[in-house]
């Protein structure tokens, strides 16, 4: 288990790079792609074949702080900072649907593996915003509930601030990170909160879930409080703590095949954490600055084994790896 | 109570001098005799233990035999604290608990014992008794006033649980045993800090450094006391210091670019642009570096976005000298593309601060207001497709965040161009807190632009009445003078308060415009006030145009030559719809300020070029005459008066005036005294019924022997009115007397004397009429008016500017003086002295004279060389 660097694309946006997310293959004969959004207010297609710009789409009047694409590599979200989310065709960049929602209100986007939902983690409102990907309507607004005692005008009701979002691979959990720490499981078709996850002490900036068959119910968790937490989100309970970066961990991705997580941090590292053995068996130093995502894409045809590892950093760049 | 004097006992120890090697161990030998010989004497056995154990620093068999005899020296003394203490030395490493007792028995019997104490409070931390170590502490310094070492304890303890006043006590008491302790003063200092007591902080942390100077923290935490009581230039130094010691630190990189940030504001708002511009960007430079010691602070990046955004506010733009059209476009773009650049930066590190931490209200309101900004400076502002411009949305984003926040809501109605959101946003603010200035202010701005002047009036008057100290109401008052029934003098006050307490230049450009028309265009306010103004509306024709004016009244011709030029620049660049009568009075008034200049024939060329656009007015016509005639086109010069004078009927008053009397002088200068004379009786009587007219035609009258405009002059003088115009018109008079009764060599200096006379009862104030007639008593060379005429000229400070034609009354004085002297001192006939204190006033006029700097030096080099010899 080990990631290999293979290209970096140095300046690969005007300004800082803040999200990144692979947009599957379409078909058989075509190749998964990266997109990455920054600060310059465009998002960027790459091909890590050489690697090569494909698109530059521009749209957004302030700084991308999220991209997300559908499963079925057709189609794909951006969100800029002034809570604008455009909807688009990944290979035409024609506008498919511009989806408003009141400013400081959406973050972290992600589509349901089913394809049918976009998730968006709601910010100020403290809820995940879900719209479905036929009609782009709004159709459900899942809340965090407010601790008790509170009134809804006092100011600690920001401390639910939601930053991150994740789907359970079967579509029916979600799970939202907020700025104190806690995160939210939800399920989905009942509309309805099911528990806290305690543990971090600051926000919670990336979840994901496992994508290994049978560890459905795994919830890995970047924090600012620099650790890496694994949860058993049904059982409620704090399974494992990775600790090692030496400061915030701002993203946190699980590899195809479930046994390793990379993660990305305010430290300039991406680290690569080995479950069984709970420790990180690799740290790369390649970026400048602090690493705003890291992503895992899909298994590659060739070598079922292998995949790619994207990430992308405040210095501009971003930078390939083969994970294998 | 507790002290020396009730633990009496503790003079066991004899004083050991300090001993070579050899003398220890003679000493030790000699010593070792007396206790063989005297076992029970606890004394001699406490003094050769301490030898052993001075020996045996190294060697622990000697250690252990010193042990041996403090354990018999406790024994036979057990109020031997010292032995105690020696004895927890010994246990400390192999039996922390022995060591404590020992310890414990060692303060409880000399409370002062710093060693003993200290050793107690380490032990106890090591087992983590933090409450136990307090208690030790307390203990001590209840039972001893002088326990200075359970005071630093107790004051680091207390401060360790913020507990700052009780912290203060024990840390003021612990500094009187150690004063040089640096780290008491600064914990006294952080203490002082947080109760609030800043100067006392600011004391006690320079007491710190100044017994170590490379004490970081004291230097951070005195430049953020500094800060806090706004003194930004004792923070720059401060911080500055900090970095010295240690140039990674990021809390002294944060704290010196905000001070920096903070000396630039103040500059800014005293008016120093550059000042300010050169300060923000060494601020950015250090913050930049802030932010790459740690990239994921917030608050660095938003300090950045600040410094950034100052930046795109005060940059100033500079005129270049002798530019050209193109020159002044390249440097207005480049002026222009530097502001952009800096709100856009502002507007990424707002972004990033926000990025890192989203749920700060404050910085959504930031972005706003830098995107706005950001926006107004593009030199192509593309079109917006989106309902809410970002600023709006940004706006909206701070206040869900934070809907109680007022300022939120003012920004709101700053940065919506809907006038309806705008006017509820402000209200809603004034709803949360009815004492908001800022929100009437605006609003005030707001109403004024719909026409809405009475309710413009009354946010204002607000405004005004609960923050005297806010620009924007003085600004509003000055510019609704009109319905406010100011006087010029008024809106001049108001206009200039707003500009001293924000030099904005939108308030800059509205005072030069009152000046206009009051009589403060010359003063040096208005002139900063443009200048300053030109640095921030370069591009705006009206900054131009005024400075011209305002140079031109100032008698500066080649920069209003220069500033009018621009102005036509900047109309035909960068106005939004290019006026044309404007363009025409821009033009003008360069053909006035270039034939002021001694240019006439450039002056031509602008008013031919006017002409064949049939743009050109009376007083264009009057300046191309004038011009035309100095370059002595006479023949064009008449014709252009005969197209004048055809429009004179319908002009307006004063300016028919004008143009007349331009017209009579002409015809004078071109044609001739009789031709003008002949002009003059062809012309309607009305054309004559202004006081200006009535000067014109006197004075040709005065010159005209045949008297033919006796009546016209008569006629016309019933509109010389105030006293300063009949005053003159006495002097136009004795001049004629002086002219007419005399013949063609010599003047009736008699009459007009006479005429002065009667004319000076009238005006006995009158520093024209005496100083005319002290010249005329001089002129007349009649000894016995000398003295006389030293007496009528008085000096008036304020008379020296004017009437160049007519001698000054400095000069009257000096020749005056000088001919009463040169009379007096060589004229042998006279044994007594023709002037009264000849020499003393002499003296004292020359006195005088040097006081008033004089600005002509020769009369008083010439009263030097009389008495020289």
């Amino acid at each position: 288990m080990k990631l290999a660097p293979l290209n970096t694309v140095q300046n690969a946006h005007d300004d800082s790079i803040w999200t990144a997310a692979w947009v599957p293959p379409v078909d058989d004969s075509s190749e998964a792609l990266l997109l990455t959004g920054s600060l310059d207010e465009t998002v960027r297609l790459w091909n890590p074949e050489g690697p090569e710009k494909l698109q530059t789409n521009t749209g957004h009047c302030l700084g991308v702080v999220s991209v997300a694409a559908h499963p079925s590599g057709r189609i794909a979200a951006s969100a800029s900072i002034d809570s604008f989310i455009r909807v688009f065709d990944v290979a035409t960049n024609y506008t498919i649907a511009t989806l408003e929602a009141p400013p400081s209100e959406v973050w972290q986007l992600q589509f349901n593996p089913q394809g049918t939902t976009l998730a968006a983690a709601g910010g100020g409102s403290a809820s995940v915003k879900l719209w479905d990907t036929a009609e782009w309507q709004l159709i459900a607004t899942l809340s965090v509930p407010r601790p008790e005692g509170l009134k809804p005008s006092e100011k600690s009701s920001s401390k639910k601030f939601a930053l991150s979002v994740a789907w359970s691979p079967d579509g029916k959990q979600i799970a939202c990170g907020s700025m104190d720490g806690t995160i939210s499981i939800f399920d989905v078709p009942r509309a309805k909160f099911l528990h806290h996850l305690e543990g971090h002490c600051m926000p919670v900036r990336s979840l994901v879930y496992s994508s290994a068959p049978l560890d459905s119910r795994v919830l890995f968790s970047a924090s600012d409080d620099g650790h890496v937490h694994v949860y058993d989100a049904e059982g409620k309970t704090l399974v494992t703590s990775l600790s090692g970066h030496s400061s915030w961990v701002l993203s946190v991705d699980v590899s195809p095949d479930g046994a390793a997580i990379a993660t990305g941090s305010s430290d300039k590292t991406v680290r690569l954490w080995d479950l069984k053995m709970r420790a990180a068996t690799q740290i790369l130093t390649s970026h400048m600055d602090q690493v705003w995502a890291v992503a895992f894409g899909p298994t590659s045809r060739t070598d079922v084994r292998s995949c790619m590892l994207a990430s992308v950093s405040d210095d501009k760049s971003v930078s390939f790896y083969k994970y294998c | 109570m507790a002290g020396p004097n009730k633990l009496g006992m503790r003079t066991f120890v004899a004083p050991i001098p300090v001993l070579k090697e050899e003398d220890k161990d003679s000493t030790i030998n000699h010593l070792q005799e007396s206790v063989n010989s005297n076992p029970t004497d606890s004394t001699l056995q406490f003094n050769l233990g301490v030898l052993l154990w001075e020996k045996g620093e190294k060697r622990e068999e000697l250690k252990e035999k010193a042990v041996e005899h403090f354990v018999i020296a406790a024994k036979l003394n057990p109020q031997n604290g010292d032995a105690f203490r020696y004895l927890g030395h010994y246990y400390n490493r192999p039996e922390p608990q022995r060591a404590l007792k020992c310890y414990q028995r060692a303060v409880t019997l000399n409370p002062d014992d710093s060693e003993a104490g200290d050793a107690i409070c380490n032990l106890l931390e090591e087992g983590g008794k933090e409450s136990l170590v307090l208690a030790v502490c307390r203990e001590a310094s209840e039972k001893s006033a002088r326990a200075f070492w359970a005071f630093r304890r107790l004051g680091y303890l207390l401060a360790h649980q913020k507990k700052w006043s009780e912290a203060i006590q024990s840390l003021q008491h612990a500094i009187r045993g150690y004063p040089m302790c640096a780290d008491l003063w600064e914990t006294l200092g952080l203490a002082y800090q947080h109760m609030g007591m800043f100067t006392a902080a600011l004391k006690s942390y320079g007491r710190a450094i100044d017994l170590d100077d490379s004490r970081v923290f004291a230097l951070i935490e005195s430049g953020n006391t500094s800060l806090m009581l706004g003194s930004c230039r004792k923070g720059i130094e401060q911080f500055q210091q900090a970095l010295k010691v240690s140039p990674h630190n990021v809390s002294a990189h944060y704290g010196l670019a905000s001070s920096l940030l903070g000396m630039a504001i103040e500059c800014t708002n005293m008016g120093a642009f550059k000042w300010g511009a050169s300060l923000l960007e060494e601020a950015s430079e250090v913050a930049v570096r802030g932010t790459s010691l740690a990239s994921n602070m917030s608050c660095s990046w938003k300090l950045h976005g600040d410094i950034q955004l100052m930046y795109a506010r005060c940059f100033p733009w500079t005129e270049e000298v002798g530019a050209d059209e193109l020159a002044f476009k390249s440097s207005i773009s480049t002026w222009k593309s530097t502001c952009f650049l800096a709100a856009r930066n502002a507007n990424r590190s707002y972004q990033r601060a926000l990025h890192l931490a989203p749920w700060q209200a404050n910085i959504y309101a930031d972005i706003a207001i830098a995107s706005d900004l950001a926006l107004s400076l593009k030199e192509y502002p593309k079109e917006d497709l989106n309902t809410w411009s970002v600023a709006e949305k940004m706006c909206l984003g701070g206040l869900l965040l934070e809907g109680y926040n007022d300022e939120f809501w003012v920004a709101l109605g700053c940065l919506s161009n809907h006038t309806a959101l705008s006017q509820h946003a402000l209200i809603r603010g004034l709803h949360l807190d009815t004492s908001l200035a800022v929100a009437w202010a605006y609003l005030g701005k707001l109403y004024r632009r719909e026409g809405e002047k009475r309710l413009a009036q009354q946010a204002f008057d607000r405004a005004r009445s609960i923050d005297p100290s806010l620009a924007l109401p003085w600004a509003g008052m000055s510019a609704d003078a009109d319905t406010r029934k100011l006087n010029q003098n008024e809106a001049y006050e108001c206009c200039l308060r707003a500009i001293q307490i924000f030099p904005l230049a939108e308030f800059q450009v509205g005072l030069a415009k009152v000046a206009l028309q009051s009589s403060y265009l010359q003063s040096s306010e208005v002139f900063g006030a443009i200048q300053q103004a030109l640095q921030h509306v370069p591009h705006n024709p009206e900054t131009h145009n005024l400075n011209g004016l305002i140079c031109e009244s100032r008698s500066d011709y080649l920069s209003a030559i220069t500033s009018y030029r621009l102005a036509r620049c900047a109309l035909i660049s960068y106005a939004v719809e290019s006026s044309e009568s404007y363009l025409n009075e821009i033009s003008i008034n360069l053909a006035r300020s270039l034939c002021k200049a001694g240019n006439a024939s450039n002056a031509v060329e602008e008013c031919e070029y006017l002409r064949q656009k049939g743009q050109l007015d009376s007083e264009g016509l009057q300046i191309y005459a004038l011009c035309l005639w100095q370059l002595g086109k006479n023949d064009m010069a008449l014709s252009m008066t005969r197209a004048l004078a055809s429009r004179i009927l319908s002009m307006e008053g004063n300016l028919a005036a004008a143009s007349v009397s331009f017209i009579c002088r002409l015809l004078y200068h071109v044609s001739g005294q009789e031709s003008a004379i002949t002009s003059i009786l062809k012309m309607p009587k009305e054309f004559f019924s202004s006081s200006e007219i009535s000067f014109v035609i006197s004075a040709i009258h005065v010159l005209d022997q045949k008297n033919q405009l006796e009546s016209v002059v008569s006629s016309s003088r019933s509109f010389v009115k105030s006293q300063e115009e009949i005053i003159s018109m006495h002097v136009l008079i004795s001049f004629g007397k002086l002219i007419k009764h005399g013949n063609k060599d010599c003047l009736e200096i008699q009459r007009g004397v006479d005429h002065l006379r009667k004319a000076l009862h009238m005006f006995p104030h009158s520093s024209l009429l005496r100083n005319l007639l002290s010249y005329l008593l001089l002129s007349s060379k009649e000894w016995r008016d000398l003295n006389l005429a030293t007496r009528c000229s008085f000096l008036d400070l304020l008379d020296h500017q004017k009437d160049e034609g007519i001698k000054s009354s400095y000069e009257i004085l000096g020749a005056s003086t000088v001919a009463c002297y040169s009379i007096g001192s060589f004229d042998s006939k006279f044994r007594f002295s023709t002037c009264r204190d000849q020499r003393p006033f002499g003296n004292r006029a020359i006195k005088t004279l040097q006081k008033y700097d004089f600005p002509d030096p020769r009369p008083i080099a010439l009263l030097l060389q009389f008495f020289i010899y």
